[in-house]
């Protein structure tokens, strides 16, 4: 184990900017801070047939060195062909520490990686340590549904984590950091086609994105239906934020899954989140409570969504809501 | 092909829609133990479980529940033989226990009982347990049956031969083609479990539920952890809440509107 240095972040771009995905220069500055503790270097690697951009901003943000493996082929995320790659840097370069953010394309990566890398993985850290000897990375995670924090550590290596995306993961600035690009070897004979994605849909997005939106307004089993969460839009908008709901609404078919918040759906932390219906279950709870302030609209007195609210009132949001939204934006319309 | 043969992985875990008051955090001996809480399937376990029996309806076949631990309610596990899965397989022996067994053992001992029951052309698991919520199994399963897998699943068919599996995105969905045998994990899009009759649950009484040990399966060595838990706390984040009071719903919703305004939270 002791052969084992530095730090190897796999990457993300963000795909409608064609830069380096916020939530990747967050997991950066995660790595650059073990790097400097371990007094070692930071690498990450990029996969794809344009990354060349996001590796060099990638050293921009504190990395040492950025690896580029390039090719038309991997313009799709493929297991199949991006696998071997992260398979032959790893084993090339051992690491001590791989870190991903927890993104729905590492969910799927990193567990795979890890066990053709004879290793374990913790997904979903909300913090990663180095022990006391600098030895072994301790690895945080919710468990019970957020009911629990269990703190983890891999007796194998190297030891992978992906780290939770939320955007309260501050980004370290860019700063005149200097650093190589090297470029892999991609062999591209590999392919042997298992699986093919021959269709996707996309579903529109009206205004911010729920996890990069700075106000976000969501409803529970509270709200009582579809028409109810049209308040919520209106307010959504007005604060030009993001709606958001707990599961049950979209079980319940009131509003689209994609907007759903919590542990088996987005993390989100605004500036200010609305609870608006909703009686506050720890799987929820775990997708927001870092929010900076929390703001809660129940009829339930004993909900427990009050205990992680800042502001809250007790009543039917149908009779809350629209001259709390009318005082809102006489309140807004003033100070511009 | 021959007859479409279907395995179902499932977990048993506390409800995770206990109150939160019903997990007691004991620090000292690293465990959480739930006070009153009864164990369930995990319920993304079940969304698989739908998907099998929706697969069977389908295309025939039979559909084959397993589940590895110590200490498994049978009374839980037996819910997969009322909904209509039909056989059940109890893998459950003292080395089984979460204590011995991490992610990576209990895909060893899953992959040992798949190789016992014969290769099948589909396996499912749900997208992570609700315990531990780490969604490695499935994967780290598919790996070591070195066959193809698909996450986040809301439905499947056969088609030529080769499994379609529409595929949930964060920003929409995708179909994927994907050759046999494969594994999915299944996403809570995929639906609830059907309903369960009373009839349902006599008729479970009838079929066959198989307990195998590890002798059985002829592991005489349990792999080492990989994965050592460290410590165990409860998350320390509740707040200080102002509660808004006032005459009249207008007079509520004003004053909050104020006092965000005041505060510079908006």
């Amino acid at each position: 184990m002791s052969e084992c240095k530095g730090v190897l972040v796999v990457g993300e771009k963000d795909t409608v900017r064609e830069t380096l995905s916020k939530a990747t220069r967050g997991v950066v500055s995660v790595g650059r801070r073990l790097a400097d503790g371990l007094s070692e270097h930071l690498s990450a690697v990029f996969i794809g047939d344009n990354v060349k951009d996001p590796a060099e901003q990638s050293i921009r943000c504190g990395c040492d060195r950025a690896y580029l493996a390039e090719h038309g082929s991997l313009c799709e995320y493929d297991p199949d062909l991006y696998l071997p790659v992260l398979q032959k840097l790893s084993e090339d370069i051992k690491p001590r520490v791989v870190l991903a953010p927890h993104t729905a394309l590492m969910q799927d990566l990193f567990p795979r990686l890890a066990y053709r890398l004879k290793t374990c993985v913790v997904t979903d850290c909300i913090h990663v340590e180095l022990d006391d000897r600098g030895a072994a990375l301790l690895m945080t995670k919710p468990i019970y549904g957020g009911n629990a924090l269990a703190v983890y550590r891999c007796s194998s290596s190297p030891h992978m984590a992906t780290i939770r995306t939320h955007t309260g993961l501050s980004a370290a600035p860019a700063v005149d950091n200097q650093g190589e690009v090297v470029r892999l070897d991609v062999d591209t004979d590999l392919h042997f086609c298992r699986m093919k994605v021959t269709n996707r849909i996309r579903e529109e997005l009206n205004g911010v994105k729920l996890e990069e939106a700075e106000v976000v307004v969501s409803g529970g089993r509270g709200i009582g239906g579809t028409d109810g969460f049209e308040h919520l839009r209106e307010l959504a908008m007005i604060l030009n934020g993001a709606l958001g709901a707990s599961r049950p609404p979209c079980d319940l078919g009131w509003v689209s899954s994609l907007a759903q918040v919590g542990l088996t759906g987005k993390m989100v932390a605004p500036n200010v989140y609305f609870a608006v219906g909703i009686s506050g279950s720890m799987q929820h709870l775990t997708g927001m409570y870092e929010s900076r302030c929390i703001v809660a609209i129940n009829k339930d007195a004993t909900a427990n969504i009050f205990k992680f609210a800042d502001y809250g009132i007790v009543g039917d949001y149908r009779a809350v809501l629209p001259p709390f939204i009318e005082n809102m934006k006489e309140l807004l319309e003033r100070k511009v | 092909m021959d007859e479409l043969r279907i395995v179902v992985c499932l977990k048993q875990v506390p409800d995770p829609e206990a109150p939160v008051s019903a997990y007691r955090i004991d620090s000292a001996a690293k465990r959480v133990t739930p006070i009153g809480v009864p164990p369930v399937l995990s319920p993304f376990d079940e969304n698989a479980l739908e998907l099998a029996l929706r697969l069977r309806e389908r295309h025939g076949g039979k559909v084959t529940a397993v589940s590895v631990g110590s200490n498994l309610s049978k009374a839980v596990l037996r819910k997969a033989l009322s909904a209509g899965a039909d056989e059940l397989i109890l893998v459950e022996d003292p080395a089984f226990s979460p204590d011995f067994l991490d992610g990576y053992g209990t895909v060893l001992v899953l992959a040992q009982t798949i190789n016992k029951l014969g290769a099948p052309h589909i396996i499912l698991t749900g997208r992570q347990a609700a315990d531990t919520n780490a969604g490695v199994v499935g994967l780290f399963l598919a790996e070591a049956l070195g066959i193809v897998a698909v996450t986040l699943a809301r439905g499947a068919t056969i088609e030529d031969g080769n499994i379609r599996v529409e595929r949930v995105l964060p920003d929409g969905l995708e179909v994927v083609i994907a050759t046999m045998p494969a594994l999915l994990t299944v996403t809570q899009e995929a639906g609830e479990l059907r309903n369960i009759s009373i009839k349902n649950m006599r008729d479970a009484k009838n079929k066959p539920l198989k307990h195998w040990k590890a002798a059985d399966l002829g592991m005489h060595v349990i792999p080492d952890r990989r994965l050592m838990l460290e410590e165990l706390a409860a998350p320390a984040r509740e707040r200080k809440c102002l509660i808004i009071e006032g005459g009249s719903p207008d007079e509520v919703g004003k004053k909050l509107a104020l006092r965000l305004r005041n505060d510079n939270v908006l």
